[in-house]
């Protein structure tokens, strides 16, 4: 059985003049314990909705689902996420930040303190613990996101456009990181992107999204190991690229007639 | 430079005017009785204080201001992040806000003056009232502009719906909401002033307004100043407070 | 067709004011039942009927016309003097210097209190009570004209300069339209404390204007005339306010804001 199933889903918004909007139609996709699965998809594609559905923060107008079996009603610890903009809690510091999820677990003050330092070291923010979000730069502040996910050992971690903020070599740094930090844990990641070179550097499975109304256009294997060449990397890359050329050109055009 | 020689430094020109003032003053150039000199109002000032009537009367407003204006900032903060986090509140209060907006707050100081009579009551009722609606209304759109990604990460992270609002929103919005109250502040100054003209009884705006009638217009100058300056400290002082309450900002 | 589409419009007015018709139905319903002290809270009903009356014999408009003539005087001068002041304050160190400081301690006072001392001036007319409203409104006209003036992205003057434009033309052609969401902003501000403060001077003096009309009801003990003129301060801010609105979508057509999707 899939870790992730997602059965038929659909998504629509009701706009204000009676119209409706299909994000999503039909979409149907399976995901394995410890697989690192990559969404790419043009602007609007839908495919950060898909993955705020599988969290649990927004629900399907059709279709179900499932984690481990039991369907999606709410978010849950077990579901880890992570966002583009990093979503920390500007109020508290990097402690309290990766602490947080466990003071609401209810673990005492001692132990929390413990984990989440281990997890600010992983991250390789020691030193920083009683920053404020604010001092920190994007690619700090999306590591202290990345542990305050982790300490709450979740099993599948949902990463929405985690480094489209960040600068290219921030960026670079972070998707090395992280592919060693997924190689250490092998948790389940689903991980969505507008980088195709990103997404076929770090995953094993590629789903190209169609333009609006979001459909699954093709599911690619990399087929790539740890250790694949550069090379290899883009010569995946472009043929993904090739794949997904015509739905941005589709979405840049239906983005403009919108106007 | 030092804060205080900093401080010192940018406020200059108000000390300037002053000067000016007293030099004007005593050079002859100013009717005596309509705009007595700068040390004549300093010389009624400390009269005025040794009598006890300007702190009396000082004290008084500040109870209202401060009763008025608490009570205004408590609910109107809850109203605000309710009305944003559950949809039946705000079918139910926004409407009213939007028919009651338009209203200059101190329309309402007649109402008051109607149903509660000259006494206190009328006074806070009018400054709270009047604070009421645009702390609600900042607070409102303060909560409402809360990224949603915090609320969903906190939710993720194990946090129960119902304390989502006061875990997560309030704290958020909270520069927001202070900027309205600092606002709100200001406006309550001036609704207490207005009452206190209106329906004399104690209270600086009744003092200056009978030091007026009485012909002690030095004296009535001091206790505009008076005012004037608990205004200024208090806002001075939100700020400080300010300052401390959101040091996490940037 | 047009008779569906008018009741489905009606429809929605109700859905979306439903509490506020609520509490007007519970307030004609309990005075009219005696719950509530007619004095007190006389009915809705005879609220409208003074109301209608007083609009009538002319009474009501007379003071409506009082209070904005006076709001307004007082709220141009203000703009004037505001935004040539918050202009000047971006363009001459010397004239922030002196300004900055002036606005800094003028925002937080209540300057109602200087009230007193404008009527021992200027007595109790019209002057007073102009020099009152165009004094309370100048403060946040002057600060809002300055930010937006002083803090123009240097990128659109750079943009202007590099496509011919020269210095001295570049505070009309450029500066100012850029400034304009912020000037406009201030002005929106300052706008209602006109009216706030127009009625509380009437109320103060007790002349021509909805507040020396609302403060006489009062005296006189005449609670429908207070309602009355509640209701009737309530219409005439929500002109001023609507007013305001549509003339800034005017100006700012070519802001992301009015635009198709934006928050006007």
């Amino acid at each position: 059985m899939a870790l992730i199933d997602v059965k038929d889903v659909s998504k629509r918004y009701a706009l204000d003049n009676q119209r409706e909007l299909t994000a999503i139609d039909k979409v149907r996709l399976s995901i394995g314990e410890g697989e690192f699965v990559s969404i790419i998809g043009p602007s609007g594609c839908g495919k950060s909705t898909l993955l705020h559905m599988i969290g649990g923060f927004v629900p399907c107008s059709a279709g179900e689902i499932h984690v481990r079996g039991e369907a999606v009603r709410a978010p849950g610890p077990d579901r880890g996420i992570v966002f583009q903009h990093f979503a920390l809690f500007p109020w508290k510091t990097v402690l309290g930040n990766v602490e947080y999820g466990l003071a609401e677990r209810g673990i005492g003050k001692e132990e929390r303190r413990r984990t989440a330092q281990s997890y600010i070291d992983m991250v390789k923010l020691s030193g920083f613990e009683h920053t404020y979000p604010s001092r920190l730069s994007g690619g700090m502040q999306q590591r202290v996101a990345i542990a305050r996910m982790l300490a709450c050992e979740p099993s599948i971690l949902l990463m929405d456009e985690p480094f489209g903020a960040l600068d290219a070599q921030t960026r670079k740094i972070m998707q090395e990181e992280l592919l060693e930090l997924w190689q250490r844990f092998r948790k389940t990641v689903v991980f969505v992107t507008h980088d195709v070179r990103e997404a076929v550097f770090l995953s094993q499975r590629v789903v190209v999204m169609s333009a609006r109304p979001g459909r699954i256009k093709t599911v690619v294997e990399t087929g790539l190991g740890p250790n694949a060449s550069r090379a290899a990397i883009d010569a995946k890359a472009d043929e993904l690229w090739d794949m997904l050329r015509d739905e941005v050109v589709r979405s840049i055009a239906a983005e403009g007639a919108r106007l | 430079m030092s804060k205080a020689l900093q401080v010192t430094v940018f406020y200059l020109p108000i000390f300037a005017a002053l000067a000016l003032w007293e030099l004007a003053a005593r050079a002859g150039l100013l009717d005596p009785t309509l705009f007595p000199s700068l040390s004549d109002v300093l010389t009624a000032f400390v009269r005025l204080t040794e009598h006890g009537h300007l702190l009396q009367n000082a004290g008084v407003s500040l109870f209202r201001q401060v009763s008025g204006f608490l009570l205004a900032a408590v609910l109107g903060i809850l109203a605000g992040v309710a009305m944003a986090e559950s949809r039946v509140t705000r079918q139910i209060l926004e409407p009213l806000l939007r028919a009651t907006f338009p209203l200059p707050k101190s329309a309402l100081i007649p109402l008051f003056i109607l149903w509660l009579g000259i006494g206190d009551s009328a006074k806070v009722a009018a400054i709270f009232l009047g604070c009421l609606l645009p702390i609600v209304i900042t607070t409102f759109n303060a909560a409402r502009g809360v990224n949603r990604q915090l609320v969903w990460s906190a939710w993720s992270l194990g946090t129960p719906t119902w304390a989502i609002p006061w875990k997560v929103v309030l704290p958020a919005a909270l520069p927001e909401v202070m900027s309205g109250l600092r606002t709100a502040l200001a406006l309550s100054f001036t609704l207490l002033v207005s009452a206190e003209f209106l329906i004399g009884q104690r209270g600086l705006g009744y003092l200056i307004g009978t030091l007026g009638e009485d012909g002690d217009y030095a004296g009535m100058f001091a206790a505009v100043l008076a005012i004037t300056a608990i205004g200024f400290a208090a806002d001075r002082l939100f700020l400080l407070a300010n300052n401390r309450v959101l040091a996490w900002r940037a | 067709m047009a008779g569906v589409r008018a009741l489905g419009w009606l429809r929605q007015g109700l859905a979306r004011n439903a509490s506020v018709i609520v509490v007007l139905v519970l307030w004609e319903a309990t005075t009219r039942t005696g719950i509530f002290n007619n004095f007190l809270l006389p009915p809705l009903s005879d609220v409208l009927v003074r109301a209608g009356q007083d609009i009538a014999n002319g009474e009501i408009p007379r003071h409506v016309l009082a209070t904005a003539y006076c709001a307004l005087l007082g709220f141009g001068i203000a703009a004037v003097i505001g935004i040539a002041f918050g202009a000047l304050m971006s363009m001459s160190a010397v004239a922030r210097r002196i300004v900055e400081p002036l606005v800094s301690v003028a925002f937080p006072i209540p300057k109602i209190s200087f009230m007193p001392i404008f009527v021992l001036w200027f007595g109790l007319g019209n002057l007073s009570e102009v020099t009152m409203i165009a004094f309370t409104c100048v403060v946040p006209i002057v600060s809002a004209t300055y930010l937006g003036t002083a803090n123009v992205d240097k990128y659109f003057l750079w943009s202007a300069r590099n496509l011919g434009t020269r210095p001295h033309r570049l505070f009309w052609k450029v500066v100012i339209p850029a400034a304009a969401p912020e000037i406009i902003s201030g002005l929106q501000v300052a706008f209602p404390l006109a009216l706030i403060i127009a009625v509380v001077t009437e109320m103060l003096s007790g002349a021509d204007g909805l507040g020396g009309y609302m403060i006489h009801a009062v005296r006189f003990a005449e609670s429908a005339k207070v309602f009355a003129g509640l209701l009737a301060t309530l219409l005439t801010g929500l002109v001023f306010i609507e007013g305001f609105a549509v003339l800034r979508r005017r100006l700012l057509v070519w802001h992301a804001e009015t635009a198709p999707g934006g928050r006007a």
